[in-house]
């Protein structure tokens, strides 16, 4: 009978919490659909690199787990408080605590168990329109099967078993600590004495200048290409970010409430005055859980950033890698197999075959004091140069006689740009040329395997340099595949090919075989795992944010509804009315994001000094920004709009 | 007649290190079964405090408070249950009724922790909702009726499974004379029928006149103490009246 008034009593503020049941629903389902997904065979082996993924997934699925924990014992804890004078009413009325802990307990175990159970089906529906998604990545025609294996099934209850314990055991805890009066009259111990205005103030300009200063010294580790970041100085920026994420995001509202009621133009323009109240009230209760909430945005913003940055490098690396579809240096006599092999199982649509030469004079590899195994510095006829650019579809180039063109990688374009010496450089073979172009976009690492620039000469000046590696490029009608890389690189080396003790062929050559297929799939599979990882922890993230902001709203809608009506009293209307709930509700959403926004910029522009060489251009970085602050809002905005017309319905009620 | 309820040199400060509040300062006094005793005093007195901790809602900070000779303060968690599941009927100041439960369910709360057959629940809630005159309002929720109905609504509940001890503060406080007439007349009746023991805190003369004896507070500390013995209601009221006057200040302001 008393667990039937308490449902009865959880019934009636439910609406309030059905967003948080769907959040945790579908954060389960997202746990399950990625088991499956990374246990899947058909999966792991669409590439090598998809191996990773199953062990990927425990190390993400460990924070995941942690921070489901932190929405539902904050949940749980809020549910508390709304309820604690029904349960100290209980007390007073003889219930023995063991009883409400006992009934306080099934309650959530329940409301668990209900989530859990939804999300088995959802979880596999997820499962199937994600692998819908790989296959599409893929290009497979084939399907690939997602089984139904109870291992991940079992994984599932273990999290769930590990997050209700965790929870459960905490809010014991809290139950136990609690005296039947400090139940009764919990609203008004909520009002904790505050800092004075002076001391928030000082806080908050303190914390600004340890944001900014951890920016700084962030920023100063990353030195740019070949200069590793220290990463004790990484750790520590980060944690006085994060120190500094949480002083701002506490005394934040502080400052600006003192700033408006400063400003008498801003302070009684329209409805500013009630909003910056309602909202300075609700903000001073839960700052704490606004810098979670700032800080799991931050984590958000600069993961999906980061799988940005890894998928425009990877790009970059197919453009530059794998610029033409097969792309051979061996000796010449050779090329004649490895066209039958390649003729086998494509139509080929271009060829060319070529040479470079080499020259012994070493003006440049004395600059970039290259140390690798090449030891020579190679040298290109424009006529082969401008075959191998009209294959890439570039325009082609003029020289003059008595001229050469640099073109470069871009890891070597500082230390070779504007280098007075390369003016004019001297071959082995005595003849002077003036440096008429410096080029730095669209360098193809196949045009000479292991070097990171080319020397382009009028055809005439190549005699009496020695021929360095002949060349063949192919470029054919299908799309080349991982699978027949490895014939080709049986032909590159026959006998040097033998059997380990996995029984892989691993095959040892002088010669460079590059397939654009087998490039691909590699990346392809890590591009796969790390924006599918990326996108898993920012939606989860983004879910337990937009729900607690949106459970904090609407279980205060009630008490905004005689705000409200007051506001409607003094002779509001209808459209202004809601017109100032969305500002209201807008300020809330956007006031924890942000700080995260300016520091994630920030944070990954000095990141971009590490990637950007390896990205087509200095300030792609932006466009990724752009992009997933765009992925980001709107996630976040199916959130606000859900709050809206809640708060909406409950107002008007 | 057996002493039901005694309090020897309690104490409750509020607060630690500088800013001490000492709500209730060392108070002693005996209740003897079946009495019905009222407690004055001004704002600010210690009233509330001393109900919580005779209650066992709050802690005292030293002195004993014995109910039926075992002592509370020292009783185990479990025991405490009991004891206020069993023997106690507390109206709180606030009211403090769920709003989210109907009245019948509010005053239907403590049958159902008693584990009462449901039948048996609604008669009895129908039948002191009878008495109290809030018959008409049992299926509203508390924030659709006035401030009398839920403070009848609040006793209703606390007397409704007749405890041994009436705990109640400031019952009539926002009642009309008629509808607290009702009230005390109503615990009058479970007072010299069914033996309860009553302890009621109130701030006007009225009220204060139906009880046996009477208790003033000041500062914590009893300033006063009148018995009505064979005096008339109406002798009793003047007299307590007079001790008010002593008192001084806003008591009398208030009614
Ligand atoms: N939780 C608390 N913390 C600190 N001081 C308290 C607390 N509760 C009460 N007090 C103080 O203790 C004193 C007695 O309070 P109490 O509530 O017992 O007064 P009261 O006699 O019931 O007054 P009223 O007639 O206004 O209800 C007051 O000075 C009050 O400010
Ligand atoms: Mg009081």
């Amino acid at each position: 009978m008393l667990s039937k008034l308490a449902l009865k009593n959880v019934k009636r503020s439910f609406k309030d919490y059905v967003i948080y049941l769907i959040t945790v629903t579908l954060a389960f389902s997202l746990m399950l659909a990625f088991n499956f997904i990374a246990t899947s065979k058909d999966v792991i082996n669409l590439s090598d690199t998809m191996k990773n993924f199953e062990c990927t997934m425990y190390i993400v699925n460990t924070f995941i787990i942690l921070s489901i924990c932190f929405l539902i014992n904050y949940t749980t804890k809020f549910m508390f408080s709304k309820r604690s004078r029904e349960f100290g009413t209980y007390m007073i009325l003889g219930l023995k605590k063991k009883q409400i802990t006992r009934m306080f307990t099934l309650e959530n175990i329940i409301l668990g168990l209900i989530s859990l159970v939804v999300a088995m089906p959802l979880g596999y529906f997820f499962s199937i329109l994600l692998s819908a998604i790989i296959m599409n990545f893929f290009e497979l025609p084939h399907l690939v099967k997602i089984t139904l294996n109870i291992k991940s099934i079992l994984i599932l209850i273990l999290y769930f078993a590990i997050i209700y314990f965790i929870v459960l055991f905490l809010s014991r805890r809290r139950i136990k600590k609690m005296k039947i009066k400090d139940l009764l009259y919990f609203y008004k111990q909520n009002e904790k004495p505050i800092a004075k205005k002076k001391i928030k103030n000082v806080t908050f300009i303190l914390s600004l200048i340890i944001g900014i200063c951890a920016l700084v010294f962030f920023d100063k580790e990353f030195r740019g290409y070949g200069h590793e970041p220290s990463m004790v100085v990484i750790f520590t920026s980060i944690f006085l970010i994060l120190i500094s994420i949480y002083g701002i995001s506490i005394t934040l509202s502080d400052f600006l409430l003192s700033f408006i009621l400063r400003h008498k133009k801003v302070k009684y323009k329209g409805n500013n005055l009630f909003i910056v109240r309602n909202f300075y009230s609700k903000v001073k209760s839960m700052s704490f859980t606004i810098g979670t909430l700032s800080f799991l945005i931050t984590i958000t913003l600069i993961a999906l950033n980061i799988s940005s940055f890894f998928k425009g490098m990877f790009d970059y690396q197919i453009d530059t890698i794998a610029t033409y579809d097969i792309a051979i240096e061996d000796e010449r006599e050779k090329f004649s197999a490895y066209l039958d092999a390649i003729t086998k199982e494509y139509t080929i649509s271009d060829k060319l075959i070529y040479d470079t030469y080499i020259n012994d004079n070493k003006s440049i590899t004395k600059i970039i004091n290259y140390d690798g195994w090449r030891k020579n510095e190679q040298v290109i006829k424009l006529s082969d140069y401008n075959k191998l650019l009209r294959l890439k579809k570039s325009p082609i180039i003029n020289l003059k006689d008595n001229e050469y063109i640099l073109h470069v990688a871009r890891e070597y374009k500082d230390k070779l740009k504007e280098v007075k010496s390369l003016d004019s450089i001297t071959l082995s073979n005595g003849i002077e040329l003036k440096k008429r172009d410096f080029i730095e976009q669209g360098y193809s690492f196949s045009w000479g395997y292991g070097y990171g620039y080319l020397v382009v000469v009028p055809d005439s000046a190549v005699e009496g340099l020695a021929v360095g590696d002949s060349h063949l490029i192919v470029d054919t009608l299908e799309d080349t595949t991982e699978s027949f890389a490895k014939n080709l690189t049986k032909i590159a080396s026959p006998d040097m090919c033998r059997e380990n003790e996995d029984g892989y062929t691993v095959c040892y050559s002088s010669a460079n075989v590059i397939v654009r297929g087998k490039e691909e799939a590699s990346n392809k599979g890590f591009i796969t795992i790390s924006s599918f990882v990326c996108f898993y922890v920012a939606l989860i993230f983004v879910a337990i944010v937009g729900t607690i902001i949106s459970i904090e709203l609407l279980s205060e809608s009630t008490k905004y509804k005689y705000r409200y009506q007051v506001l409607s009293k003094l002779g509001l209307r209808d459209g202004e009315l809601y017109k100032t709930v969305f500002k209201q509700l807008s300020v809330f959403f956007i006031f924890p994001i942000i700080y995260p926004i300016i520091v994630s910029i920030f944070s990954i522009t000095s990141m971009n000094k590490l990637f950007k060489i390896t990205l087509t251009s200095d300030y792609q970085y932006l466009q990724f920004f752009w992009f997933n602050l765009v992925i980001f809002v709107v996630f976040y905005l199916i959130y606000f709009v859900a709050t809206y017309f809640g708060f909406k319905k409950n107002i008007s009620e | 007649m057996s002493e039901v309820l005694k309090l020897s040199n309690v104490k409750k400060y509020y607060g630690r290190n500088k800013v001490i509040t000492k709500a209730v300062n060392g108070i002693s006094f005996q209740v003897m079964k079946g009495e019905f005793v009222a407690i004055m005093g001004a704002s600010g007195s210690g009233k509330t405090t001393l109900l919580n901790c005779i209650a066992t809602i709050d802690t005292v900070t030293s002195g004993n408070i014995m109910v039926d000779q075992t002592d509370i303060t020292r009783m185990k968690e479990d025991a405490l249950a009991d004891f206020r599941r069993c023997e106690l009927g507390f109206v709180f100041q606030d009211f403090n009724l769920l709003d989210t439960l109907t009245i019948r369910e509010n005053i239907a709360l403590s049958l159902v922790v008693n584990n009462f057959d449901s039948n048996e629940i609604d008669n009895l809630v129908d039948s002191i909702a009878d008495k109290l005159d809030i018959k008409e309002i049992l299926e509203k929720f508390p924030y659709e009726v006035s401030g009398g109905q839920k403070q009848r609504c609040a006793c209703a509940r606390a007397l409704i499974n007749n405890p041994k001890l009436i705990l109640a503060d400031e019952p009539t406080g926002s009642l009309d004379s008629k509808s607290a007439r009702i009230l005390l007349e109503t615990m009058q009746v479970m007072n010299t029928d069914l033996e309860a023991t009553i302890l009621m805190v109130t701030h006007d003369a009225f009220s204060a006149s139906f009880c046996s004896r009477v208790l003033f507070l000041k500062d914590g500390k009893i300033f006063n103490e009148i018995i009505k013995g064979e005096k008339s209601r109406k002798e009793f009221f003047e007299e307590i009246l007079d001790i008010l006057t002593l008192l001084g200040g806003d008591v009398l302001s208030v009614k």
